[in-house]
């Protein structure tokens, strides 16, 4: 699992100042959303930027500070080329501030297992645009995708989505194959 | 699937090599039908102790889910709507094993936030994942249709799969070990009872190519194939002997015939001479028939000795007392005795009784009577004693040699110190051909001095 995004304390501080008028929540996850409405390059943005400059899948997004800003995190698998993108864009204009590639394979060792790689041959296969999955999970949960990973569990390859909004914190799970949401147990 | 084809080599690799081997030797046959009973027990004992475990479990669990979506279905019948949900809800809260899903067209109550599409309509289970504490889970379930929504039951069941998924490796690993197993062991006994039976295989071909004294090599166990074994050695025993018999009669005929045709020759020869000076004597003529006719008596002896040999059938055999026959023969005996001086003494200790043939039994005691006086001398004493179970012989003359006992039942066979006296060795043959008819046994021995011939009929 992986942890909240870890925000750097000034940041924090200025986030929470920001906030005092609203107060009621005050951990990461409302500190992302937060950035995320104020931020000037959208997630779907950043999503379309990395698509047509980095051929290959998103296998992770995430919020994160980088030299005092808030980035976007993108992890980006080319199976085709056997490469890895390693890559953070600014929140406020979408600038490229880092990009870290490196091979797949080091001395004949995958860096990615068998799960990770079924879970990629699928999302290839799949009809499932990624940007039209948000935009339904957007407008269905009327909610704010924060982040989100792709994962292989048991066969089963999917998205799992943390979405905020008026009821709080929600996790979605989308199956990548069927397109259809997995049910989550609630308790 | 990527085992299959990683198998498929393997697979082609078992079935050539089954296909070569199908019409190899009785070892592979009976290893692999020992194998394969083997794996057919183990087999069913696993099949046995899946469906009284797992098997029980899943069925149970299966028959619970139905027995919940029929509960809900007919509740949803009789109640209203909203006294259907608000059970609903409760029931839903309260069951920790069975997840349960209802939705009507706007929400969804009970544990799922949603009711996945592709489950199947019940009472036909399927799989479908489900998100729990940060895993996905696989739930069966099924999904049953009400008058105002859809139901779903299910339970999370990823514990008995992982079971069926150990049950069934562990299945295959004593599959595996039962196989290796059976055709280890299979393999070893198999060959240790055919190298058995190829080393009688063996004999078998040495004695067909003329290695007549070849012999089945007997292991200390004792066993059926021991037993085999001895009979075999027995038999090649005996196939030896009638073959060493066969040589010995050919060079004896060869041998004591030559003498006796010799003299007729040299007398017919002696005759011719005289017959030109015209004067054969009768006697002269009857020596000449008295050759013949010992020669022909000869040939008459064996042949009479072979028909006894092979003689099965006892149909002239009556119910007989021994010790008449004796008394016959010591009377028929007493002149010749007499004539050398030797001394005859009978002694019927009891009645023999037994089933034979009296004429035979007479000549059997009489030869032997015969013999004796015949070789042990002027002046001897001559013994003869009837028991319950047979007879006795015994003289005090110059008695045969250790050596030679067994030989002088051999056909034609005669000592080198009776060479000059008149016989042509089938007495003692035909005595032991006449005592084994009635399943008795002759045996000699010393009587120092002089010769003891024991007859036995047995019990």
């Amino acid at each position: 699992m992986k942890l909240p995004i870890k925000f750097s304390k000034k940041l924090c501080v200025a986030a929470a100042v920001a906030l005092t008028s609203t107060a009621a929540i005050a951990d990461d996850d409302a500190l992302s959303a937060l950035a995320l409405k104020k931020a000037g390059f959208s997630l779907e943005q950043a999503i379309e930027k990395v698509n047509t400059t980095y051929p290959g899948h998103i296998t992770e997004l995430e919020l994160d500070d980088y030299k005092g800003q808030a980035v976007y995190e993108v992890d980006v698998i080319n199976l085709a080329q056997e490469q890895q993108h390693k890559l953070k864009l600014s929140l406020s204009d979408g600038e490229m501030l880092k990009n870290e590639s490196s091979k797949l394979t080091i001395l004949g060792v995958s860096k990615i297992d068998d799960d990770e790689r079924l879970a990629l041959e699928q999302v290839a296969e799949s009809e499932l645009s990624l940007q039209q999955t948000i935009a339904m999970l957007n407008d269905k949960y009327q909610a704010q995708v924060l982040e989100f990973e792709l994962e292989n569990e048991k066969g089963i390859t999917f998205y799992k989505f943390k979405l905020l909004g008026q009821q709080g914190k929600q996790r979605v799970i989308v199956d990548v194959v069927t397109g259809e949401t997995i049910p989550v147990l609630k308790h | 699937m990527a085992i299959t084809h990683y198998l498929k080599p393997y697979v082609a690799w078992v079935t050539g090599w089954w296909r070569n081997n199908h019409q190899a030797s009785s070892v592979w046959r009976l290893t692999r039908l020992y194998t394969g009973l083997l794996m057919l027990v183990v087999g069913i004992l696993l099949w046995v102790l899946y469906q009284l475990s797992v098997g029980q479990l899943g069925r149970s669990q299966t028959l619970q889910l139905n027995q919940l979506q029929q509960q809900q279905q007919v509740l949803a019948e009789e109640l209203s709507q909203a006294d259907f949900i608000r059970q609903f809800e409760q029931q839903a809260e309260q069951s920790r094993q069975f997840i349960m899903a209802y939705s009507d067209n706007h929400t969804t109550y009970g544990r799922l936030a949603t009711i996945p599409k592709r489950v199947t309509a019940c009472p036909q289970i399927a799989r479908f994942p489900v998100y729990n504490y940060n895993e996905i889970r696989l739930f069966s379930g099924c999904v049953q249709s009400l008058n105002n929504g859809r139901l779903l039951v299910a339970t999370d069941d990823e514990a008995l799969f992982d079971l069926r998924e150990q049950f069934i490796q562990a299945s295959v690993a004593a599959l595996a070990l039962a196989l290796a197993l059976g055709l280890i062991t299979g393999w070893f006994f198999s060959a240790q009872v055919l190298r058995r039976v190829n080393s009688i295989n063996e004999i078998a071909l040495k004695v067909e190519a003329g290695e007549l004294s070849a012999r089945v090599p007997l292991s200390k166990r004792n066993d059926e194939f021991d037993h085999m074994a001895t009979h075999i050695n027995k038999m090649l025993l005996q196939v030896e002997h009638s073959f060493d018999a066969i040589t010995g009669v050919t060079d004896a005929i060869a041998h004591d015939l030559r003498t006796p045709l010799g003299r007729l020759r040299l007398r017919l020869e002696q005759a011719q001479l005289d017959a030109k000076k015209q004067h054969v004597t009768s006697e002269q003529l009857s020596s000449m028939l008295a050759e013949l006719d010992g020669i022909l008596a000869t040939f008459t002896a064996m042949l009479e000795l072979t028909r006894l040999e092979q003689q099965q059938q006892k149909a002239n055999f009556k119910q007989l007392d021994l010790a008449n026959i004796a008394e016959d023969a010591i009377e028929l005996i007493q002149p010749l005795a007499q004539q050398r001086n030797q001394v005859l003494n009978v002694e019927i200790k009891q009645a023999c009784k037994l089933l034979g043939d009296a004429t035979l039994l007479f000549r059997a005691i009489y030869n032997l009577l015969e013999n004796a006086s015949k070789y042990a001398g002027e002046q001897s004493q001559i013994k003869l004693t009837v028991n319950a179970t047979g007879f006795s012989l015994s003289d005090n003359g110059p008695g045969i040699p250790e050596s030679e006992t067994d030989k002088v039942f051999q056909r034609l066979y005669r000592l080198e110190s009776s060479r000059n006296s008149p016989g042509y060795g089938l007495g003692l043959p035909l005595v032991r051909a006449i005592i084994r008819l009635h399943e008795g046994e002759v045996k000699l021995q010393s009587n120092q001095p002089g010769l003891t011939v024991l007859v036995n009929f047995g019990e």
